[in-house]
């Protein structure tokens, strides 16, 4: 059994440090028994980027034949809160303005043609007929930007989806994952030199691309960034591999190498609903 | 030998990854038309990926095919004039 002990704070890199630590327990577990239970009893709080995380290795587990079961949350906000995520194992119907988490796959051997852009189909339909209309075309350009990166970088075999309007709080939270080889893992590929795992996202923010020679490649992830964090005024988060980074509005950005490593990449983004419409391209060129 | 195509019966509303872009602009350019009107009508949203693959395309396309774009959408008008822009930026090239 995992226990799932998340700190009681909206801070989302405790979380995501948190949720690593638990996938990797997962893992352990994984070694012993067929049969894994996950136990979210006392859990108090919980991000969405981190039910993301969770709800990703669950169905990895289940996919490679491990019974899974849980123990739902005694606190009845946070077991409602999950549920509405579509929590364990995503694919739950969109309400308005959730849209669950949601799991994409592709075979190792399968070309990864049309099969983003159907699954991002129903995604991008509930965002253009519920979230505000002056924030559409920002959100799609960062969706298909993360998504594209995974498309063309990553050799995922499983992506996850997850974009959440709080209309009451008034806020937008955007999260991506996918288990593929990592932006270090891609760099040490292609041969592109980086000191450690946060100073490959770091290269990979300035636009450092494995496409080499091709000059306006690479520029998804900064642009994205800027985005999020000047034309939102939101936060920003990466964790791929070892390295952790996070930009939040009005706090100087960082990043932290963490002890146990993410098998992929997960892209979080929070920003709040601006008053007035959105101009992205000031952002993004 | 002029042909049209309606890049929603392939895309839907949006055009995201350029893998799907790439595939779908090498058969156009295997096309024997010598001019190609593509139609954006319907299309809400092309992604910065794509509208660069796709100016890509056009350029090596230049003095082959007549290539016309018809019914975009500001917000693709927009992504293809920020690509092109930054092309300029970047080389001499005349988009």
């Amino acid at each position: 059994m995992v226990k799932v002990d998340l700190p009681s704070s909206d801070n989302p890199k405790k979380q995501i440090e948190g949720c690593v630590e638990i996938i990797e327990e997962l893992n352990n577990e994984c070694s012993k028994n067929n049969e894994i239970v996950l136990d979210l009893s006392e859990l108090k709080w919980i991000l969405s980027c981190s039910a993301l995380l969770l709800s990703s290795k669950m169905v990895e587990l289940k996919n490679k034949g491990y019974k899974i079961s849980i123990i739902h949350p005694k606190d009845i906000n946070v077991a409602s809160y999950l549920d509405k995520l579509g929590f364990p194992l995503g694919g739950g119907k969109s309400k308005s303005t959730f849209m669950p988490i949601h799991h994409f796959f592709r075979k190792e051997v399968e070309n990864s043609k049309g099969i983003i852009e159907s699954e991002m189909e129903e995604v991008f339909k509930v965002i253009q007929q519920n979230f505000p209309k002056g924030l559409i075309n920002g959100i799609f350009y960062l969706l298909a930007e993360m998504v594209d990166n995974i498309d063309q970088h990553s050799k995922f075999t499983q992506g996850s989806v997850m974009v959440q309007f709080y209309n009451k709080k008034g806020h937008i939270d955007i999260g991506i994952l996918d288990n593929g080889i990592t932006i270090p893992g891609a760099y040490e590929k292609n041969k592109i030199e980086f000191e450690n795992d946060c100073d490959a996202l770091y290269k990979a923010l300035e636009g450092i691309s494995t496409k080499v020679g091709e000059t306006l490649r690479g520029k998804g992830l900064g642009t994205s960034k800027k985005l999020v964090n000047e034309g939102l005024k939101g936060d920003f988060y990466i964790l791929s591999r070892n390295g952790l980074f996070w930009a939040e509005h009005g706090v100087k950005s960082g990043s932290k190498l963490l002890k146990t490593p993410l098998n992929g990449t997960l892209v979080c983004m929070r920003f709040e609903v601006p008053q007035k419409e959105l101009n992205i391209y000031p952002y993004i060129e | 030998m002029r042909k049209t195509v309606y890049l929603s019966n392939n895309f839907g509303n949006q055009i995201i990854t350029r893998n799907s872009i790439r595939l779908f602009l090498d058969l156009l350019s295997n096309a024997s038309n010598k001019e190609l009107i593509l139609d954006f009508k319907d299309i809400s949203f092309i992604s910065r990926s794509c509208a660069d693959e796709y100016i890509k395309w056009k350029l090596s396309l230049s003095g082959k095919k007549n290539i016309i774009e018809i019914n975009m959408s500001n917000e693709v008008r927009m992504m293809f004039k920020l690509v092109s822009l930054q092309y300029k930026k970047n080389s001499s090239l005349t988009i």
